[in-house]
């Protein structure tokens, strides 16, 4: 047991895509902003280069047996957890993961869940622009992966080619978990919700949000306000962040 | 042995039913208003009413205090004190002396029901994510926009009912705190040394 625990965190680390630097830098995400705020600060972090896999995963699991598939309480994990995790290669994404057990990995890969600020950061750049969410051929691009029916082999795509900051697959392969994926203040039609911001009022959502031809980013934003911290979704994965430490 | 067994079963069973909060669920570290470790373990086996604030906050939250007095007072009334645990959405900011402050603008001095927990912020996201209590933070302002939801947790850390904190007419959940036994001793009912 303990030789084939080695050997997967050999073949892990031999597999591994790593993580890059993301630079400090200032974004306008779609929701958040204050009416005169014009970005946010992003303070400098590291960000895997690709979503964690099937082997990582299983190597968590070697060494923390408390997640595993019928061991993690319904207090963290739906009953979808980690169902048909072996029916894909190990080089494919891990999905049918909570943001509980997200989280738990990269709690123990020594990092944490990127925010949604800082995913939507890395993720608004291709392969030559920092920022190309205003962009109508990078929207198109997005758009048209989130209209593509799911085909059996989705998970074994390479995903989005590897952008300015080095990072790959933000979009094309699977929607990820972030830190804070639920702070977004949307409850359907506040007309019914008796909600008091009209934020989100049907229709006025998209004319609130910072960017309204951003249609890739509202769906992003839509996606994560439907889930839960126990949900487990086929195509829901994660790649972790990290603190960087700031310079003397 | 066999009540334990059939207890297991039943504490399985309900486990199954779908999705369950429970603040027990991960272990999360809070400090005391005096600086002192602490954590919710050390709440198990009482009733406890939870909510959170930030003392800075000029928006609910005042809202949120008045509304937890109401409750304190409404439940002392009915012989069913309850302790009201006040987790802190910005640890960075409510300092031990904060805590002092922000109790005596309440006049909350004296409230010994009242705790109230600070952590970081890791520790604050895995307790509002387990509770599916929603907030976020203005990194230039900040300022934090919050549910206002107070939660009745019971000995297990399960969950049992919640209400808002703004609009909601306290009624059923003070129905849902139990009356403590007579024989039973009364704990957590202001026996908390200050």
């Amino acid at each position: 047991m303990r030789a084939i625990a080695l050997l997967c965190s050999f073949v892990v680390s031999a597999a591994s895509a790593g993580d890059v630097a993301m630079p400090a830098g200032r974004f306008a995400p779609l929701f958040g902003l204050d009416v005169g705020q014009q970005a946010f600060p992003v303070p400098a972090f590291k960000l895997d280069v690709r979503p964690v896999t099937r082997a990582d995963y299983a190597a968590f699991l070697a060494q923390q047996p408390s997640w595993a598939r019928g061991k993690a309480p319904r207090t963290v994990v739906d009953s979808q957890y980690l169902s048909g995790f072996g029916k894909l290669p190990p080089s494919a994404p891990v999905t049918q993961v909570s943001y509980f057990a997200a989280r738990a990995y990269c709690a123990w890969k020594g990092g944490r869940l990127p925010t949604t600020l800082e995913w939507e950061y890395a993720a608004a750049a291709d392969e030559t622009r920092a920022d190309a969410s205003r962009q109508a051929d990078f929207a198109e691009r997005i758009l048209g992966w989130y209209g593509k029916p799911n085909r059996p082999d989705d998970l074994l795509q390479p995903g989005s080619p590897k952008n300015v900051y080095g990072v790959e697959a933000l979009h094309g392969l699977v929607w990820e978990w972030t830190d804070d994926f639920n702070a977004l203040f949307v409850s359907g039609d506040n007309r019914q919700d008796g909600d008091k911001s009209a934020q989100f009022m049907c229709g006025s959502g998209a004319t609130g949000s910072a960017r309204r031809e951003d249609y890739a980013a509202f769906m992003r934003y839509a996606m994560r306000s439907s889930l839960t911290p126990r949900s487990t979704l086929p195509r829901l994965g994660f790649r972790c962040a990290y603190d960087v430490k700031e310079a003397p | 042995m066999k009540s334990l067994i059939l207890s297991a079963l039943l504490a399985n069973a309900a486990a199954a039913g779908g999705d369950v909060k429970n603040v027990l669920a991960l272990p999360t570290s809070w400090r005391a208003e005096g600086g002192a470790a602490t954590s919710l373990e050390a709440l198990k086996g009482r009733w406890y009413a939870l909510s959170f604030i930030y003392t800075s906050c000029a928006g609910s939250c005042p809202l949120t205090t008045k509304k937890l007095k109401r409750l304190d007072d409404t439940l002392a009334q009915a012989g069913k004190p309850l302790e009201l645990v006040v987790v802190s959405l910005d640890p960075t900011h409510d300092t031990p002396a904060e805590l002092v402050k922000y109790r005596d603008r309440y006049a909350l001095k004296d409230a010994a029901r009242w705790r109230i927990l600070v952590g970081d912020d890791a520790q604050v996201r895995t307790l509002t994510m387990l509770l599916e209590f929603k907030y976020t933070k203005n990194p230039e302002s900040g300022v934090i926009a919050h549910d206002n939801t107070v939660f009745l947790v019971n000995p297990k850390g399960d969950v049992v009912t919640s209400m808002s904190s703004l609009d909601q007419p306290m009624e059923a959940f003070v129905a849902a705190v139990p009356t403590p036994k007579p024989s039973a001793p009364r704990k957590g009912t202001g026996t908390k040394a200050r």
